[in-house]
């Protein structure tokens, strides 16, 4: 690529969102590679701030629009024509918050990991090795900022099934799907609803037989694997999609 | 609703106790609705609904003046009350020196604080509504609009049912059933005021209420005078709209098709049988009156809680609601549960009131929009209540902590060196 089209091509930006960038470091490892091996050329920025979507959700509407234009000047200033994030929340808030407070001037567009890391693998980007999961059953989590919000629900299962796994189905699932609970600040303000929450999904989860429970959010995973160790449930394997993905594509990687 | 107040509720056996007992009527309704709904065209009757709703509540004024023109004509005596306070001396004016009054249902009531205003004047208030009967007796608080007493155990209401009134009623739900309907029955043949709510009004001048108990069809023919409490916001057009709000209000609120049974009223009873000359007061009331009460509602027309005026009070938001699942009716108002409790006591009680309930208690996960017949945005009112609250001063010390990371940082958890072993409570996300 020669300088200019470097210069004019505009950027893919990887944005893992404050949780993933902070605290839950190693999916944000997972996703690197991830991207890497499906090929998808991507920018990293240190210093963007925050979405702001536990702002916007706690009520503080004004820090929010601050927020949203500071990270739109920074998005101008590194070119970028397309972001990519892993994360449910972040996901919501570029795509469909910030086109509130931004309006036109919004226009970049917004993908989450699951669709783009099932489109590498649907066109071959991302080689699914050969799967020895027969018969492991595995139910997905719809995180509510990706599902009831933005009406992704079909990539993550076809994602699990393509890597070989029998998909099963909680109670609610989909539109219905329960809360993890952690959402909208609860996770922060009143830990112990939010864990009730959580362990109620985790028991759906092993109640409709699943050995993994898979989820495409880390706030969602943090919060059911928190559970399922309070639960001391032995039974369901609380994971995140990137590591199922990653144990399929390198010769089992561990989590 | 602080963290500490939260802790307890989810750690109260009682409570959790009661959510076993209820979890049993929640998943029945869930059952029935997901049957129903595959044999409706479900979304198709959501948007007239919808439509219908909207309509109506832009046409507000209008409607209403129409109504009560056409309700005064056909001899119903229309009584406007612009606050609860209102409307109570209102109703207590109308009952008298009558000494007893049978009620059924209402959430307006509630709201208006009704029951316990008319107790504190010495009237003899009596629920009629089985479930309603069934928490005034156990000294318990109804927990859903539908089912107000599927937390109550057998055994408790036994021992309640003893204690109070003598008899001896086996610990079953026929027994039970046969006890409420025999002490009930007397009672209703006794009082000379019924007091019912309404479901839909319409313009045309026809007040209709839904049941399946058959003990509003009671309370509304028997005594003398008849009283309907009811907002504005339940006027439609005509009675073909009412219809499809009836429909929907059956369908989410009990999960069945139709319910037992819907009255239509429209003039006290009347016969002309007796020599030729109109008779007013023939085997049912003589008289009719409606107490249509605004208590606020004129005002949010117009603001970001509009969609506050489209609910039903089917009660299908609540179980679809992570939070009520581990709460119950601990999470929103009195008479409004959960998050369009919330919003409603913000609209009729105000900012402290909401904040108390437990507006930082919403996860803002949208199960309720997404089973709401009307679509209501419940997560986003949640929201603009929460903008108030931050405006007021109304904050979490959790929040806090987030808001001041992020300003000073730009993330919202300050300088953490990153480790999965994060405390909960720091979580600031989503
Ligand atoms: S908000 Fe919707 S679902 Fe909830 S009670 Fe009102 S109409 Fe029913």
């Amino acid at each position: 690529m020669g300088v200019f089209e470097r210069f004019l091509k505009p950027n893919t930006l990887y944005y893992p969102g404050c949780l993933t960038s902070t605290v839950l470091k190693e999916l944000e490892k997972n996703y690197d590679a991830l991207l890497k091996l499906s090929g998808i050329n991507y920018i990293k920025i240190q210093n963007i701030y925050c979405c702001g979507s536990p702002v916007r959700n706690a009520g503080y509407t004004n820090d929010f629009e601050k927020l949203a234009r500071k990270n739109l000047e920074i998005l101008k200033k590194y070119n970028v024509g397309r972001i990519i994030t892993s994360c449910p929340a972040c996901y919501h808030t570029l795509r469909s918050a910030y086109r509130e407070v931004l309006r036109n001037e919004w226009n970049i567009h917004v993908l989450h990991t699951v669709n783009v890391l099932w489109d590498a693998i649907e066109n071959g980007r991302l080689g699914v090795r050969e799967t020895k999961n027969d018969g492991i059953k595995v139910c997905y989590h719809d995180p509510c900022h990706l599902g009831r919000w933005e009406r992704i629900f079909t990539e993550p299962r076809k994602i699990i099934k393509t890597l070989g796994y029998e998909l099963v189905e909680m109670e609610r699932t989909m539109l219905d799907a329960l809360c993890c609970g952690g959402g909208g600040g609860v996770k922060a303000n009143y830990p112990e609803l939010a864990g009730e929450i959580a362990k109620e999904r985790v028991l759906e989860a092993v109640s409709c037989g699943a050995d993994i429970l898979v989820t495409s959010c880390p706030l969602c995973y943090a919060s059911l694997k928190h559970a399922s160790e309070l639960l001391e449930n032995k039974k369901v394997r609380v994971v995140e999609i990137s590591q199922l993905l990653l144990k399929s594509l390198h010769g089992g990687r561990k989590e | 609703m602080d963290k500490a107040t939260v802790k307890k509720l989810v750690e109260d056996k009682r409570l959790k106790d009661k959510r076993r007992v209820f979890d049993t009527s929640l998943k029945n309704y869930r059952i029935a609705l997901s049957r129903v709904l595959g044999e409706t065209d479900a979304d198709a009757l959501k948007n007239r609904a919808r439509r219908i709703k909207e309509f109506s509540i832009d046409n507000l004024n209008d409607l209403k003046k129409e109504m009560i023109r056409k309700m005064e004509e056909s001899g119903i005596t229309v009584h406007e009350a612009s606050s609860s306070k209102e409307a109570r001396e209102i109703v207590r004016e109308i009952i008298g020196s009558e000494s007893i009054v049978v009620k059924s249902k209402s959430n307006v009531m509630r709201e208006i604080r009704l029951v316990e205003y008319l107790r504190s004047e010495g009237i003899d208030v009596v629920e009629t509504d089985c479930g309603d009967f069934l928490v005034d007796l156990c000294e318990e608080k109804d927990i859903h609009p539908v089912l107000p007493a599927a937390h109550i155990r057998l055994n408790e209401i036994v021992k309640k049912i003893r204690q109070k009134t003598g008899a001896k009623v086996e610990e079953s739900a026929e027994s039970i059933l046969a006890f409420v309907r025999s002490y009930l029955r007397e009672r209703i043949t006794k009082a000379r005021v019924g007091i019912t709510g309404a479901n839909v009004l319409t313009a045309e001048g026809a007040i209709v209420i839904l049941e399946n108990e058959g003990n509003i069809s009671l309370v509304s023919r028997l005594p003398e005078k008849h009283v309907v409490v009811a907002t504005i916001d339940k006027i439609v057009p005509t009675l073909e709209d009412a219809m499809v709000i009836c429909r929907a209000q059956s369908i989410w609120g009990t999960g069945l098709h139709m319910p037992s049974y819907i009255n239509v009223i429209s003039s006290p009873s009347a016969t002309a049988d007796i020599g030729g000359v109109k008779l007013v007061g023939a085997q049912g009331p003589k008289e009719v009156h409606l107490v249509l009460v605004d208590n606020g509602r004129s005002k949010i027309i117009n603001s970001d809680f509009r969609e506050a005026l489209y609910c039903i009070n089917c009660g299908a938001c609540l179980a679809a609601c992570p939070v009520y699942g581990v709460l119950l009716n601990n999470y929103g108002g009195d008479a409004y549960h959960g998050g369009i409790g919330i919003v409603k006591t913000y609209c009729f009680e105000g900012l402290k009131e909401a904040f108390d309930r437990g507006v930082y208690l919403c996860t803002t996960c949208g199960a309720c929009r997404e089973m709401c017949p009307l679509g209501i945005n419940i997560p986003e009112m949640v929201r603009k209540i929460r903008e108030e609250c931050v405006r007021n001063k109304f904050e979490l010390a959790s929040n806090v902590e987030m808001i001041e990371n992020t300003r000073k940082y730009g993330n919202p958890f300050g300088k953490v060196e990153g480790s999965e072993a994060l405390e909960p409570d720091k979580m600031y996300c989503c």
